[in-house]
């Protein structure tokens, strides 16, 4: 599956894209993503408890918010494409 | 400074624009935009927008300008840094010298449920320069309601983003379906932000007015209009992979222009695309949102936030 990072989760991950193999779920795809680049994007992807999604990251798969499917416990396939970034306030 | 001629000569650069055209630029001239917030954002997009000649501006905020603004704001001065005017007060003042021909409404306001309505009901386009997430929450649901397009925009540090929200969709509650949390390094005051940013991020929320005040069929004169490549059917039309407004959420009369009215090939601000920049590593992307297809606002109508 394809992941697209945006806005400082690209400076985070030094990537802008990458492919990786399709963990069951979202949870577990943040879980390993977190993971890999460290405590910095652990703190924007997931909850503090790792059980939820970090409240100011939006995920979508496909253009849709986890929020309108499953939620962390989405399901995921080879074929999908995860988009991470931050919802921006500043005005 | 107010006979056909006058005004001719005052907008010719602008008029001049294939895509804009004097039929553009009369109807610049009967635009009626509400910049909410006055800040970095605000302050480039009503000054933007009153250069072009919109013919009325609200402009609402309810904070006073600080010296700390000034390294990002446009219009403002160190005087009315030293006074402490407010921002809405010192930016009527200011845009009046900018161009007299525009009608100012400035307001000191705090928005919340009770006022937001009212701010937005009688304008045709609504631009977000607000820098929190309940103001634009509220504003999702008073445009929708009311049947306004608005334009959403934020900053942080070096990046941006803007999205163009008709009312058919989808909407900011698509896109984040609750309100973030006060959260971690989520605003300016903690991480900074870069004023090349607010200046380019605003830029692009104007041109995307501007771009839907003249979108109209017959807009535009010259020989770039109507042509190009990349023809998309606009905000009104309905079915793109993107967007599939519920039937029942159409656009109410005087919102997002009409299907038989379809902007330029390539013109129109595309519902659902989402434009994200980053100014210090030079990254330009634009992601497409769906909507939810049981979005509580902009599909149920259902105002959580009103
Ligand atoms: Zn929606």
């Amino acid at each position: 599956m394809q992941i697209r990072y945006f806005a400082n989760y690209r400076t985070i991950t030094g990537r802008r894209t990458e492919e990786v193999a399709a963990p069951a779920t979202m949870l577990a795809l943040l879980e390993q993503l977190s993971t890999r680049y460290g405590a910095e994007l652990r703190r924007w992807l997931l909850s503090a408890d790792g059980l939820a999604k970090g409240e100011n990251a939006v995920i979508l798969l496909n253009g849709r918010h986890i929020e309108h499917l499953d939620g962390v416990a989405t399901t995921l396939k080879e074929e999908d494409v995860v988009s991470l970034f931050p919802l921006v306030a500043g005005g | 400074m107010t006979g056909q001629g006058a005004e001719e000569n005052r907008y010719i650069r602008q008029s001049t624009l294939a895509q804009i055209g004097t039929k553009g630029q009369r109807r610049i001239g009967q635009a009626r935009v509400a910049v909410i917030g006055l800040g970095a954002l605000g302050s480039v997009s009503a000054e933007l927008l009153a250069r072009a000649g919109v013919g009325f501006l609200r402009i609402v905020d309810k904070d006073f300008i600080s010296l700390h603004n000034l390294q990002r704001t446009l219009m403002y001065t160190e005087q009315d840094a030293a006074q402490s005017e407010f921002k809405a007060v010192a930016a009527k003042r200011h845009l009046a010298e900018i161009n007299s021909e525009v009608a100012v409404e400035a307001l000191v306001l705090d928005i919340d449920s009770s006022n937001v309505e009212a701010l937005i009901a009688d304008v045709d386009y609504v631009v977000d320069a607000t820098d929190n997430f309940k103001i634009r929450y509220l504003l999702n649901e008073a445009c929708h309601k009311h049947g306004k397009t608005w334009v959403y925009t934020g900053v942080l540090a070096a990046f941006g983003a803007t999205m163009v929200i008709p009312p058919q969709g989808p909407c900011f509650r698509c896109l984040s379906p609750t309100p973030p949390g006060s959260g971690k390094n989520l605003t300016c005051v903690e991480v900074g932000v870069l004023s090349s940013i607010t200046v380019t991020m605003a830029s692009i929320a104007v041109a995307s007015v501007i771009k839907l005040i003249v979108g109209g069929a017959d807009a535009g004169s010259g020989p770039g209009a109507g042509s190009g490549p990349g023809a998309d059917s606009g905000p009104g039309a309905a079915s793109t992979a993107d967007a599939v407004p519920k039937p029942g959420a159409a656009p109410k009369p005087g919102a997002a222009p009409k299907p038989g009215a379809a902007p330029k090939p390539g013109a129109a601000p595309k519902p659902g695309a989402y434009i994200t920049l980053d100014l210090w590593n030079m990254s330009y992307d634009e992601l497409h949102i769906q909507q939810n297809p049981n979005c509580p606002c902009c599909v149920k109508e259902e105002y959580e936030y009103l």
